[in-house]
Parts: structure tokens; sequence; C-alpha cells
């Protein structure tokens, strides 16, 4: 049931956490500029990105291979985008002899990726932030509209309080004159008893 | 592993630093000291293991 009365909605941006999260692990930081931090989406790719193509270097493009390495291939494959395109770029290739830095270079590529796991959990913190900040303004605009409609509804007789609720606004109706002061009606030992007729 | 070896996990630990630091925080200065904070414990405690573990070679081995 949704909420009553409805929002007016909010400045908060309303963003995906599944879209967020498939961005980010297909390229490291777009999930930070789907939610609105570009920056720091930047930031995270040139960091990233730049410890996984050195870490490529290190290795002679040859440390994507889940046949060779199939344990460290799952830790690679927390960046999906990067590590399918290597190795879709590098299969077949092999290393004519093993480098000095190759052990280096796999940590290098797989710690990336592993950090590219950080990267979208940051994204989807963000979402969760966005989520949170849209339900609070929500209901504040909520209370603020019930207590508008509560002022109104207090200077109008029951009927026309409910009237005006279920209209959702104000109804333009007379409003009956008060009631004459205490004092003019009469004591209580004077006053008519059960089928007595005052004069 | 010579000593010099070391020095490739340098770059690894800045990456590090920078990704963690900057997880969960918006203003660039909290990113920047949060980075320098975790670079400084992951250079001390990475590199006090390995000096540790380098020195009971030396002695014991």
């Amino acid at each position: 049931m949704p909420p009553w009365p409805p929002a007016k909605g909010s400045s908060v941006p309303r963003r995906s956490a599944g879209v967020a999260a498939v961005l980010g692990w297909l390229v490291p930081g777009l999930g930070q500029v789907y939610v609105g931090r570009p920056v720091k989406g930047l930031l995270y790719f040139v960091v990233l990105g730049g410890t996984y193509l050195a870490g490529l270097w290190l290795t002679g493009w040859t440390c994507v291979n889940p046949e060779r390495d199939p344990y460290w291939f799952v830790g690679q494959a927390l960046a999906g985008g990067p590590t399918a395109l290597t190795a879709w770029l590098t299969q077949g290739l092999e290393a004519t002899e093993r480098m000095p830095t190759y052990d280096v270079g796999l940590l290098y590529v797989t710690v990336a990726a592993l950090l590219n796991a950080v990267a979208v959990s940051d994204a989807l913190g963000t979402v969760s932030e966005y989520r949170a900040a849209r339900a609070v303004a929500d209901a504040e605009e909520r209370q603020a509209e019930i207590d508008r409609m509560a002022r109104e509804a207090a200077y109008l007789p029951p009927a026309v309080a409910v009237a005006g609720f279920e209209a959702g606004g104000v109804v333009d109706v007379d409003v009956p004159p008060p009631l004459p002061p205490l004092s003019s009606f009469p004591d209580e030992g004077t006053a008519p008893g059960p089928g007595e007729v005052v004069p | 592993m010579r000593w010099v070896d070391l020095l490739w996990f340098f770059p690894l630990a800045f990456t590090v630093s920078i990704a963690l630091g900057a997880a969960g925080r918006r203003r660039p200065r909290e990113i920047l000291e949060a980075a320098g904070q975790a670079f400084r414990t992951l250079v001390v405690v990475v590199g006090g293991v390995a000096v540790t573990i380098r020195l009971l070679i030396l002695f014991f081995v």
C-alpha cells in the first residue's frame, strides 16, 4: 500500500543498485559515475586500471589464463570487463620463458581485480545513502502535508473536516456562528425538568 | 627474494591505500587522509613482518 498522503517527490536521485554493481563490475569506476560520483569513478578507473595494466605488462600479458592459474583467475574475475577482454585478447599467448616479474605482475592484476569489489561496494553504499535520504525527505514531506491538513481541519466542524480530508484539501463552507457563552444558560436548579416547557 | 624486490610492493600498497581510503568517503581531504593512514599501516605491518622474518632467517637458519 503506498504511503498516504503521497509524497510529492524529492531532489534525491534514484539509482538502481543492480545497475551500479554490473557497471562497476564491467569497468572499474563506472558504478561511481552512474551513481553521480564521476571524480571518484575516475580515481578508481585510473588507480585500478593502471595497476591492472602494470601487472599485465610485468607478466608479458600472459597472467590471465583460467587453465594455467585457475585460482588466481577467480580473483581476477571480480573485474569482469578487463579480465574478459584480456582473456579474449591474449588467448593462446604463452610466454617463451618465465619472467622474473611474473609473480609480482600476477599479484598486481589479482589485487587490482579484488579491489574492484571494494569500488563496487562503495557505489552500492552511495545507492543506500540515496535511498535513506529519500526516505527521510519523503517522510518529512508527508508529515508537513499532514500537519497542514490538520491545521485546516481544526477550524471546521468534524463532518466538514472529514469531507475536506477526503477531498484532499479545504472545503469552502459557511462556518456556523460560535456558541453563546456559558453564562447565558440557566442554572442547574432552575433548569426545566423532563416534560416541562420553559416560557 | 632480495631486499630490493620489496620495492615492487610499494606501488601495490599505494593502490590498496587509495582504493580503501576512497571507499565510503566523499571529500578529497578525507580520502587523502584515510589513504595516507592506510599506506602507513600497510608499510609498517608488511615491512615489519618482512624484516622480522628476514632477521629470524639471518640469525637462526
